[in-house]
């Protein structure tokens, strides 16, 4: 048996959500696709502009939930015959329907608002994405002592930074460039470190544990 | 002597390492298959499979044995008393280590 004090045992426990990589790839993949819908959207032209506010709406939304579907599957196959499975505690309804409220008035944001703001002040848009998502993974980093996550963290200021100096550039669809080479950043940043994390985790748990009887 | 008081109220079935180790993983999620609890204390097995029937026959974890597809999992939940049960072991143990240290700093 290893020893480890209790809560060094919860903060693993809380961690294996990220420790096979395999939500990493999936989100990283994401955000790639997030920034081709951006180049797409370029390509339509101004005119085009709410609809394809709508679309990228409704990309967020199913990704949501498609990526989570996906990454359960893809860890029924991989992770859970090998490390075991475990679910965390649901949220209850009250605080389910507040952060369903909350992302839906997010995407009401984007898909309305959105195009339009991001016309006007590009570089607010910028900025906040940037400080957005530097915020999350640093949280989630010192919330779970999550290595990876704080390099996530550190991309997503480098990139949100860079992205904001070439908005200043005075070159075509400044903005959108900047914007799409942020998410890519991210995006392959993150496949890159879960494909690490998995060929690790692979390596490390080659052969899947025989189910025991109790 | 307070401190030993204290130490002999410690629930036995809670303050064993690997029984320590089982219910403060399953304080943390909703439910845990037995693999992951192999996976996350280290025990052996039949180490694991001896130290959840006794929390089971406590009432501290309810077990329940079903099938996923063709996959058979074996879930381990903590139940309400067992909760409880690591909740009361928490504090007991916090109030120990703060009278001995309290004990440490008078004799310093």
């Amino acid at each position: 048996m290893t020893l480890s004090s209790p809560r060094a045992r919860e903060r693993q426990t809380r961690r294996y959500w990220t420790e096979d990589g395999l939500a990493e790839v999936v989100l990283g993949l994401g955000f790639v696709g997030l920034a081709g819908l951006l180049w797409l959207s370029n390509r339509a032209g101004a005119a085009q502009a709410r609809l394809w506010g709508v679309v990228q709406a409704g990309y967020i939304l199913a990704f949501a939930w498609g990526g989570r579907v996906m990454v359960q599957r893809f860890k029924w196959r991989l992770t859970y015959p090998r490390t075991g499975y475990l679910a965390y505690p649901r949220q209850r309804w009250r605080r389910r329907v507040v952060r369903f409220i909350a992302a839906a008035a997010v995407l009401a944001v984007v898909a309305l608002v959105g195009p339009a703001a991001v016309e006007r002040t590009p570089a607010l848009y910028l900025a906040a994405l940037t400080v957005g998502l530097g915020g999350l993974y640093l949280g989630l980093a010192w919330s779970q002592g999550w290595a990876r996550g704080g390099g996530y963290a550190l991309v997503a200021l480098v990139s949100g930074g860079a992205a904001l100096a070439w908005w200043r550039l005075p070159l075509l669809h400044g903005w959108i460039l900047s914007g799409g080479l942020h998410f890519v950043a991210l995006g392959v940043a993150q496949t890159l470190g879960g494909g690490w994390a998995l060929g690790r985790y692979l390596r490390r748990y080659s052969r899947p544990i025989d189910e025991e009887a109790l | 002597m307070t401190s030993a008081v204290d130490i002999r109220s410690l629930d036995p079935l809670v303050h064993t390492p690997a029984r320590l180790a089982i219910l403060t993983v399953l304080s943390v999620v909703d439910e845990a298959d037995f693999r992951y609890l192999l996976y996350a204390t280290g025990l052996t097995k039949g180490n694991l499979s001896a130290h959840l029937s006794k929390l089971e026959q406590a009432g501290y974890v309810h077990i329940e044995k079903t099938f996923r597809g063709k996959i058979p999992l074996t879930l381990c939940r903590l139940s309400p008393e067992g909760r409880q049960a690591l909740e009361a072991y928490r504090r007991a143990m916090r109030r120990i280590l703060d009278v001995g240290e309290s004990a440490a700093l008078q004799r310093s």
